[in-house]
This record gives C-alpha cells, sequence and structure tokens, in this order.
C-alpha cells in the first residue's frame, strides 16, 4: 500500500529532475564534509627544532676561588663591569628566566675546594647570591678545586639525570700539582671526563676574554701577578645529553657575538628538512607525519634511477645556532657520505643567496642549502646518505694556549695548557664519530612501494 | 583499512599519483576520502533518493528505467564534482603556501583529471550496486532497473 503523503501531489514530473540534480549536487559538496584530514595545520613547516623539553633541568656552577676574583671586581659607580659579568649575568638571568617552562628550576652551585673535612667541593646557592656575586665580587674565596676534579664532581651529579644540563663557568687553568707532570694533563681531563659515556654526553665549549683586575696565579705555580684590566680568557663549559645541550645554546646567546669563540662535541645535527617543490628533479616524496617530516629525513624514490634520469633533492639547513666560522666554511667543509649509492653533493650555498624565496614561504627560515644528486638506489634495503661536516682543529685554540703563564700581563690573553686540555676532550671523543665530525645528518632513501 | 582498498582501486585505474611529491597527500587524504565519500554519500544517497524517497515515501512518475539512468549520470556528475573539489582543495592545504612548479603543475592537472572521470566511473558502478541493495525498500520501483531479485 502506498502512503500518499498530501505533499506528493505538489510534485508533477517536470519538478523532479532540477530537483534531483540539486540535491546530488548537495550531497557531493557537503556530504564528503572534512575526509579524514591527514594535513593538520602547521605552525611552522620547519623540521623539529630541538624543543625546550628535551631539558630537564639546568645546573650552573661558577668557580669561586681566589684566581676568578680578578673577573669579578667589584666596580665604583659609573664603572662598567668587566664583560665577564656583563655577559655572564645576562646568560644567567637567561637560565633563570626559563624556569617557568622547565620541567625544574635551574639550581645554582659554586665550585669550591673539597677539603677532607668538607669533601664537596660543590655548594648550592641561590640565583639571587650567584648573580650578586658576580656583580660585586667573590666575599668569601675557596683555594680552588683542581679543574679535572671540578668536572669529574659536576658529571657525577649529573648522572642518572636524563636531560640535565650542566653549565660550567671558570677560567679553567689546571695546575697539577706537580708542575713537572704537565704532560699528564690532558688525560686527567679525559680521565675525568670519563665519568660520563661518551656517546650520551656532549660537549660545548664557548671562550670569551675579559677585563682582569687582581691577583692573577699562573698556572705555572709561580709568584702571583697583580693585574690591572689585561684582557684574561674565561670559559663556559654546557655538559649533558646531545638533544639538552642543543636546546640550551640559544640560552648562551650573550656568548655568541664577535670576540667569542666555540669548540663543540657531539651535538645533534642542526635542524633540517627537505624541500619538496623546490630544486626537485625526479620521482620522489618525503615522509611525512601529518605536515612534519620525519626524523630521520626519508625520502621515497618513485621510480627506478640511472644517470640518464637521475633524482635531486635540496635540503635545507639551519645553522642559526652554529658558531660564525662553521656557518661561514660550510659551503667548502660540507661532505656527503654517499653509502655506496654514488650520490653526489651538487652544491651548498647560502639560503639568502637564493632568490626565488615566494615559491617557498619555508626558505628565508634556513641559512644553507644543499643539493644532493642521485644516481642509483641502493636496492632492496634502503640506505642511509649522511651529511657530514668534519672536524678541523679550531684556530682559535693556538691563539689563547701558552705553556708559560708567569708573565701573563705580557703576554695577553692566554690560558696555562688550553691545548692539552682540548686535546684530552678530542681524546675522550677518539672511538665515537663526534671525534671525526662536528655532525652528521642523515637522510635515508629508499624504493617507493 | 579503507585507506588500503581505495588506494588499490584508485590506482588500479591511474596508477600513483603525479607528481611523486603528492603521493603520500593521495593515498592518505584523498583516495580514502573522496572514496568513502563517493560510496557511502554520493552512491548511497542516491540510491536511497531514488528508491525510498521518489519511490516509496512520495509517490512519483520517476520510477522507469530511463529515470534510473538519468539518476545514473546524475551519480557519476556528483562524483566527479567531489573528486575534483577534494584534491584542489585538499592538496592546496597541504603545500601551505609552497606552489608548484610548471612541470609539476601540468603533472597535477592531468592527474586531477583522470582521477575526475575515475571517480565518475566508480560512483556509477557503487550506484548500480547500491541499487540491488536499496531496491527492496521500494515500492513503486522495485523492479527497475530489472526484476531480480524481486
Amino acid at each position: 500500500m502506498h502512503n500518499r503523503l498530501p505533499a506528493a501531489r505538489f510534485f508533477t514530473y517536470s519538478a523532479i529532475l532540477p530537483l534531483a540534480a540539486l540535491v546530488l549536487g548537495g550531497v557531493a559538496l557537503t556530504g564528503c564534509g572534512e575526509p579524514e584530514k591527514a594535513t593538520e595545520k602547521t605552525t611552522a613547516s620547519k623540521a623539529d627544532k630541538t624543543p625546550a623539553a628535551a631539558i630537564s633541568q639546568i645546573s650552573v656552577f661558577v668557580d669561586a676561588s681566589t684566581g676568578m676574583r680578578g673577573f669579578m671586581h667589584p666596580n665604583a659607580p659609573g664603572q662598567p663591569g668587566s664583560q665577564f659579568q656583563r655577559t655572564i649575568t645576562e646568560v644567567l638571568s637567561n637560565i633563570n628566566g626559563q624556569r617557568a617552562s622547565a620541567k625544574a628550576a635551574p639550581a645554582y652551585y659554586f665550585v669550591q675546594e673539597s677539603t677532607p673535612s668538607n669533601p664537596r667541593a660543590l655548594r648550592t646557592t641561590t640565583y639571587a647570591e650567584l648573580s650578586n656575586t658576580v656583580s660585586t665580587g667573590i666575599q668569601n674565596p675557596a683555594l680552588g678545586t683542581e679543574m679535572p676534579t671540578m668536572l669529574r664532581e659536576i658529571l657525577k651529579l649529573q648522572k642518572g639525570k636524563p636531560g640535565a644540563v650542566s653549565v660550567v663557568i671558570s677560567d679553567f687553568i689546571y695546575a697539577p700539582p706537580d708542575p713537572k707532570q704537565t704532560w699528564k694533563v690532558k688525560t686527567d681531563v679525559k680521565d675525568a671526563l670519563s665519568e660520563a659515556s661518551a656517546a650520551n654526553l656532549a660537549i660545548s665549549i664557548f671562550a670569551g676574554t675579559s677585563e682582569f683586575r687582581d691577583k692573577f696565579f699562573p698556572g705555572n705555580r709561580t709568584r702571583f701577578q697583580v693585574l690591572k684590566g689585561s684582557p684574561l680568557p674565561y670559559y663556559v663549559w654546557v655538559l649533558g645529553e646531545p638533544a639538552a645541550v642543543a636546546a640550551a645554546t640559544p640560552l648562551l646567546k650573550p656568548l655568541m657575538g664577535a670576540g667569542f669563540e666555540r669548540v663543540s662535541y657531539n651535538l645533534p645535527a642542526p635542524p633540517a628538512a627537505v624541500l619538496e617543490h623546490f630544486g626537485n628533479a625526479g620521482e620522489w616524496y618525503v615522509d611525512k607525519t601529518g605536515s612534519r617530516q620525519t626524523q630521520p629525513l626519508t625520502l621515497h624514490v618513485a621510480k627506478g634511477l640511472s644517470r640518464q634520469e637521475p633524482a635531486e633533492f635540496v635540503l635545507a639547513l639551519d645553522l642559526g645556532n652554529a658558531p660564525a666560522a662553521e656557518a661561514a666554511s660550510l659551503p667548502k667543509q660540507l661532505k656527503l657520505d654517499d653509502a655506496g649509492t654514488d650520490a653526489t653533493l651538487a652544491k651548498v650555498w647560502l639560503a639568502r643567496d637564493e632568490a626565488k624565496a615566494p615559491r617557498s614561504p619555508a626558505l628565508p627560515t634556513y641559512t644553507h642549502l644543499a643539493k644532493v644528486h642521485l644516481v642509483r638506489l641502493p636496492g632492496q634495503k634502503p640506505a642511509t646518505l649522511r651529511l657530514v661536516l668534519p672536524r678541523t682543529q679550531p684556530a682559535w685554540v693556538a691563539k689563547y694556549t701558552t705553556l708559560n703563564d708567569s708573565n701573563i700581563a705580557a703576554q695577553g690573553p692566554k690560558t696555562f695548557l688550553l691545548s692539552e686540555v682540548l686535546q684530552g676532550v678530542q681524546d675522550y671523543y677518539d672511538q665515537q664519530p663526534a671525534g671525526r665530525e662536528v655532525w652528521a645528518l642523515p637522510v635515508q632513501l629508499q624504493a617507493a612501494d | 583499512m579503507f585507506q588500503k582498498l581505495f588506494t588499490t582501486l584508485y590506482q588500479a585505474l591511474l596508477g600513483t599519483a603525479e607528481p611523486s611529491s603528492l603521493i603520500p597527500v593521495y593515498q592518505k587524504s584523498i583516495f580514502p576520502g573522496v572514496g568513502l565519500s563517493t560510496l557511502f554519500g554520493v552512491a548511497l544517497g542516491a540510491a536511497l533518493l531514488f528508491y525510498v524517497i521518489f519511490n516509496r515515501v512520495l509517490t512519483t512518475s520517476f520510477y522507469k528505467t530511463s529515470h534510473w539512468f538519468i539518476m545514473l549520470l546524475l551519480t557519476a556528475i556528483g562524483s566527479a564534482i567531489l573528486a575534483y573539489s577534494q584534491a584542489r582543495s585538499v592538496v592546496y592545504a597541504s603545500l601551505d603556501g609552497e606552489t608548484l612548479g610548471a612541470i609539476e603543475k601540468s603533472a597535477y592537472d592531468r592527474y586531477v583529471l583522470g582521477f575526475l572521470v575515475v571517480n565518475a566511473l566508480y560512483g556509477a558502478l557503487f550506484f548500480v550496486l547500491w541499487s540491488f541493495v536499496v531496491k527492496p525498500l521500494s515500492v513503486s520501483a522495485r523492479t527497475t532497473p530489472v526484476r531480480w531479485p524481486n
């Protein structure tokens, strides 16, 4: 039995057709709705910048021995502080300022002498006391702990705390107890660092110079000299897991200007992404989760490769937080480890030289571009190309090192046995790729299924 | 699950997406989305419209086989429109401000054209399949287009 709806009277044949078309069109355009929009909104299409979540806690250690007093001299009204005071108070302020977003509040310590009665070489303090001490001078200077012992104690404190970062501020003058044993300095440093495993420890060493006004005690263990403003080097060492140290680097921006030097070991590769629609050739696509590229970068090559039909892709690198010397030398120094695929590094250039920015809005956020030329796929198994920046001996070490600092006023800014200390660090990383490479960026290649 | 199914269906007739940089976009978003909407939205909607709305809830003279073919045609057109609009909007969203190069753009246009045609085909096919499912619910169109299975 039909149920004849009263309204049916109003529907004639001629009205059905346009009505049907209208309804179908409506269903077509609206019924789709939001089909599995796997594209999330991007805030920045950069590859993952090491999130601040990599740091669990920052601990700051300031060497408060008598030898450091000269950097932290009390100032008369109107006098600008020494460069050490200005820079370090800024760094402390940066570190203290991020306590709201960090998992644990930063911890502050003075490094003092370890005596049999008080074996703890590290004395806890507060931000206020530390900042005050740096500005107005050390009230009760300690005799000073030997540098390797200081490192050892700090690494012991850091052990078992994943994501902990230690920032150590000192003049890093190691005066061996026996002045004739200077050859052993690098081994002592290496032994101290061995408290932590080399694979998991990253070290960033920042060097700056500052006016020094007070007694200077030479590493040579000869008589002290009173300096009235001669520049001396001081160092900030940052120790921790690679991701955590990289995340802490932006906080040390005051240490990255002109006149500062830096050397780093075992830091992760800089943030990088494959540019999908810029300078690309051949048939490939990049693995993404949502709209961020996966780590490590993975390229799926859709069609077979040959010398006649090569593929090319452009990697964008962000060296904004790297030392200026590293960024400047990158085009010459960057190497490609081709893992047997005969891939070549076609060109490395600065992103700001690239005029076609409108095509790729993410491009200006990167500093360098590297084009890789592929001619062959590895076969069934995926291959991993590595973009490697090889390690070279930093030139500034030779400038700042000395074997005899008894007459430091005449010599200029030098640190006793700096080259030996840094050689100890280099030896510590001897068995690691970090000893030969500043960083390595892996790019996985595989055939698309 | 639907991702694999629809990707296989579309890539069987179209091949992998062009340009290659859009392969994951097609495979993860467009194929499952458009496939599901065509199957359950356009085709089912059209079948329900014809068999249930026009020929059970209402009583019209829109029940002949020729009318069924008109619905089939409209389904095909609706599927094509759906495919085109989804391909454009999802690809545009995934590019996020970047633009495709000239070669990529022409490859993209070619592939979208093929996608339109293939989805129209599948839309029509799904309509035929749904017809047989929905037919028993109808009153005046029970034997359109063929008597079986009633």
